[in-house]
């Protein structure tokens, strides 16, 4: 079975994958974990309290949290050629995919976040700290483990959500799967590379665990 | 040192709802290097009452001074700075799990943008001044509520504060920690000539370090004066009542004295017939083992004439079969 496998093929799969899910996963945080701050302190009772803002940004990412992400590829393409200069390729498909997980990373940031001990934010006000010092000293670092643990969740979804990005060209395991595995009654790639996506799904939560673990002292 | 003029606070939780009242016509005056105690019941408005001092509540009326400048005037940015001059501890810490007992020290010092070298040297010191040195590597997950306290004066000391707000520092920790913890308060005060303002639920705190009282209830200042005379005279019920707490708890060290029984009751006849024997003159009840709380009944020593004592005893058997004389004369 494995003797039809063209491993050029799959390898440069794999290697658009990584690329796909590792740029979107940065950009997925550093976009999701200020929102995700700015929806906790703009709240009625927090450090910022604007409700206008928050319901702005509540409604942005719940919109786009909404839309299905195939959805929302197609809805992006002006967005990628903007951002890209392409609609098509593995960078391109990196533009639906961080509008896909960073709203998605948002709400667990914003819940992690919400978690942080008021009485610890108090003290910090207590000592003559600035809003900024109390996201920077106090609501980061005492959120870090959960921040990571979301981090892993959101990572392994857009592992599967790469898989879609097949259809602008973006490539990767998934899209090799479909195309040389089940369309082409190629059995061997069509296992290869869901054997592969299940590894690296496996490496990237475990890494994830054991760094959330690291970092919780509690 | 602080001085409350006049204050009423009312919250409004949303705009459909009657204003609820938290302080109304609220004067406090405080003394430099003063130990005060406010008591009142949870509710009272005491929390609220000490988090206008440092500008966490804003009053709706009424004005706060420290240090002869008025705390509730002042611009975000110059309240900011006041802060660093006002320390203040919790019941539950409130330390960052996320940093060791060394970077919650030096937090404080950060925020006043101290250089490190500056930090180093205080935080030594101050942790040298809690008795925690050997722990400064330690998380606080690792540590004894005891030490945990112990950290959080550690850092409400840091940037050398004129006044160090308490708010119920005690609360969560057993009797024993209570009274080392309350020892190193009173040890901070003498050297450091630091006013404390402590608030409190109870009346043993008081008397074990304050020397002013004020008592609250309902959002008002009921009572105040010095400690012994409120101990030793209580007006309004509320101050009786705490004060009669402290009694019920003082487990009478300094009256070892071999007249009175010891007996075992269950919890609802002592509660039944409390009035009876609170009425007795010469006779006095305290609570050895047992809270109020606990089901499995409590022993009491009961002390005084001996024909008071065996009266106190007969109230206390009467039909019930469960009250026992442990030990004593008899």
């Amino acid at each position: 079975m494995f003797s039809e496998v063209n491993w050029d093929l799959i390898w440069e799969a794999t290697g658009q994958t990584i690329y796909m899910v590792g740029i979107s996963t940065l950009f997925t945080a550093l976009i999701g974990i200020p929102l995700g701050i700015l929806l906790v302190i703009t709240d009625r009772g927090r450090i910022w309290p604007q409700p206008w803002l928050q319901r702005i940004v509540g409604t942005v990412v719940n919109l786009f949290r909404a839309v299905p992400f195939i959805v929302l590829v197609l809805f992006l393409f002006p967005v990628s050629e903007f951002l890209v200069g392409s609609t098509l390729g593995a960078t391109a498909a990196t533009v639906p995919l961080i509008a896909g997980a960073a709203p998605f990373y948002a709400r667990m940031v914003e819940t992690a976040i919400r978690e942080v001990d008021k009485g610890v934010v108090e003290a910090a006000q207590s000592m003559g700290t600035t809003r900024f010092q109390v996201v920077t000293k106090v609501l980061l670092p005492e959120s870090t483990p959960a921040l990571v643990s979301g981090l892993t969740v959101t990572c392994v979804t857009l592992v599967s959500f790469s898989a879609m990005a097949g259809v602008v060209g973006g490539g990767g395991l998934g899209d090799a799967a479909y195309r040389y595995g089940f369309q082409s009654f190629n059995q061997g790639m069509l296992y290869v590379c869901g054997i592969l996506l299940v590894i690296m799904v496996q490496i990237v939560q475990w890494f994830g665990d054991w760094i959330a673990r690291r970092l919780d002292k509690r | 040192m602080i001085h409350l003029k006049d204050i009423n606070k009312t919250f409004q939780s949303n705009r459909d709802t009657e204003p609820v009242t938290a302080l109304s016509d609220v004067n406090l005056h405080i003394e430099p290097g003063e130990i005060y105690g406010i008591i009142g019941r949870s509710g009272a408005g005491k929390s609220t009452l000490l988090r206008l001092v440092n500008g966490l509540e804003t009053p709706t009326s009424g004005e706060v001074w420290v240090g002869g400048r008025e705390i509730s005037q002042m611009k975000e940015r110059e309240l900011r700075t006041a802060r660093q001059k006002i320390g203040m501890i919790f019941q539950h810490f409130n330390l960052l799990w996320s940093r060791t007992v060394w970077d919650n020290v030096a937090f404080p010092l950060e925020v006043a943008g101290k250089s490190k070298a500056e930090i180093k040297r205080k935080v030594g010191g101050l942790l040298d001044r809690v008795g925690l040195s050997e722990r400064a590597g330690s998380y606080p997950s690792q540590l004894s509520g005891g030490q945990k306290q112990r950290v959080g004066i550690a850092r409400a000391l840091a940037n050398e504060p004129d006044v160090l707000l308490c708010d119920e520092a005690t609360s969560a920790v057993d009797p024993e920690t209570t009274s080392s913890i309350l020892q190193l308060l009173r040890e901070i005060n003498r050297d450091t000539g630091i006013t404390l303002l402590l608030i409190t639920h109870e009346m043993s705190v008081v008397e074990a370090v304050c020397q002013r009282v004020a008592v609250m209830e309902w959002g008002r200042i009921i009572e105040t004066g010095d400690v012994q005379e409120i101990f030793r005279n209580p007006r309004h019920s509320i101050t009786k009542q705490f004060v009669k707490q402290t009694l019920l708890e003082s487990e009478d060290g300094d009256r070892k004295d071999d007249e009175g029984v010891v007996v075992h009751c269950s919890l609802s006849v002592f509660t039944e017939k409390w009035s009876q024997l609170e009425s007795q003159k010469g006779l006095s009840v305290h609570v050895l083992e047992g809270e109020l709380s606990s089901t499995d009944g409590i022993a009491l020593r009961l002390a005084g004439r001996r024909e008071e004592v065996e009266k106190a005893v007969g109230i206390l058997k009467g039909e019930d079969a469960g009250t026992e004389v442990m030990a004593g004369v008899q």
